[in-house]
């Protein structure tokens, strides 16, 4: 009974604070309450929306990354051609009339000193006809075949009749020239497995506009 | 349930309990109008989010307690963080009383207490019986006695430096 009047002291002054939070909290009526609901129901809304458009927004972002790191590139150290909107050419048929085939590129890669900047090319195969023979002095060092147009030795097996199926890429390095380096430089031909044939105006132009001046080039510094 | 329906249902529990959710006002911010004013609206606006969790099965005056008692912790706390006054700026309004008042110690010692014990000593301070608070809780009476005498030993101890 005791506990009982613990909390008369307190009753006065308990109701008299009742009565004035009362008065002070009667200008909230229920309309003011369903104006806070209809805001809180706005903000989760526009909250809703805001996560929504973030996700899509996130969502896109990952598949284009997705995509970019999907996209082929031609060679290592080469150019990539899709990102350049190049297309790649297509392998001409072979016909009756087609040139005899060039012997097969080795299965290892050759090596040269004459590249001259960093390409890449397509390589497209018709042709036969030999490449002009490249007479030259040549550190030991150097690899690449004395002529372009003579086979390549342990290249030919029983299967290389089939007709060729695909291009070659080849990645010329460039490398600053000079005499000391000349033997670093190298170009790398890949797919080994295929038969190579070279289209004959391309193949001339190449020739015309990088190998021979290179060769000039290395000749005077060799001479020199 | 239609949003028409959950409106008006809320309209109902709002004028049944809404003395409850004035008392955890006065409890909670005690002197300061403005603040309690904050806090019901606070409170209110809980009540309308959590209308979906309530069970028939409990007491609704227990259930809306306890949202009033979680909402109004909240709200110290976030009081508590937000970034205090400096000098220079307008100070905070004081009591009109000089001396403080014993019913201050009574709802600061109150705030402390758990959800249920709070529910039981303001509804003995409006002079209920433990019938009416049984019927409103949906709990026995004689647990209510026991729990009340509980309470208020716990609150002399609190008080009695006071």
């Amino acid at each position: 009974m005791q506990e009982d009047t613990f909390l008369n002291p307190y009753r006065q002054a308990w109701q008299q604070d009742n009565e004035t939070m009362e008065k002070s909290l009667a200008n909230i009526s229920l309309q003011t309450l369903h104006d806070n609901i209809a805001r809180l129901q706005q903000r989760r809304r526009r909250r809703t929306l805001w996560l929504t458009l973030s996700a899509a927004a996130s969502l896109a972002l990952l598949v284009g990354i997705g995509l970019h790191l999907m996209t082929p590139t031609a060679v290592e150290g080469g150019t990539n051609l899709v990102a350049q909107n190049k297309p790649f050419k297509e392998v001409a048929t072979p016909t009756q009339d087609a040139a005899p085939i060039v012997p097969p590129i080795p299965t290892a890669a050759t090596h040269t000193t004459l590249s001259h900047k960093k390409t890449t090319t397509t390589l497209e195969a018709t042709t036969t006809p030999a490449l002009p023979d490249i007479a030259m002095t040549r550190p030991d060092s150097m690899t690449l075949p004395s002529t372009l147009s003579e086979p390549l030795p342990n290249l030919t097996t029983p299967n290389d009749t089939k007709e060729p199926t695909t291009h070659i890429i080849v990645t010329h390095r460039l490398v600053a020239m000079g005499p000391d380096n000349l033997s670093t430089n190298h170009t790398t031909v890949t797919e080994t497995r295929q038969l190579v044939k070279i289209e004959e105006p391309l193949r001339n132009t190449f020739h015309e506009a990088i190998v021979e001046p290179l060769l000039a080039l290395m000749t005077n510094n060799l001479s020199d | 349930m239609s949003e028409k329906e959950k409106l008006k249902r809320y309209d109902q529990l709002m004028l049944r309990n809404k003395g409850l959710i004035v008392k955890v006002c006065q409890v909670y911010c005690p002197n300061d109008g403005e603040k309690a004013r904050d806090l019901f609206q606070d409170i209110a606006l809980k009540v309308w989010t959590r209308m979906d969790t309530f069970r028939e099965e409990s007491a609704e005056a227990t259930w809306l307690w306890h949202i009033a008692i979680n909402t109004a912790i909240d709200s110290i706390r976030a009081d508590q963080r937000r970034p205090q006054l400096v000098f220079g700026d307008t100070l905070p309004e004081r009591s009109t009383e000089e001396t403080p008042r014993r019913i201050d110690d009574l709802y600061e010692a109150i705030a402390h207490l758990p959800a249920d014990d709070q529910l039981l000593i303001t509804a003995r301070l409006d002079g209920l019986d433990y019938h009416q608070i049984a019927q409103q809780t949906g709990q026995n009476e004689n647990s209510l006695r026991v729990r009340y005498n509980r309470t208020v030993k716990r609150l002399r101890i609190m008080l009695k430096g006071k």
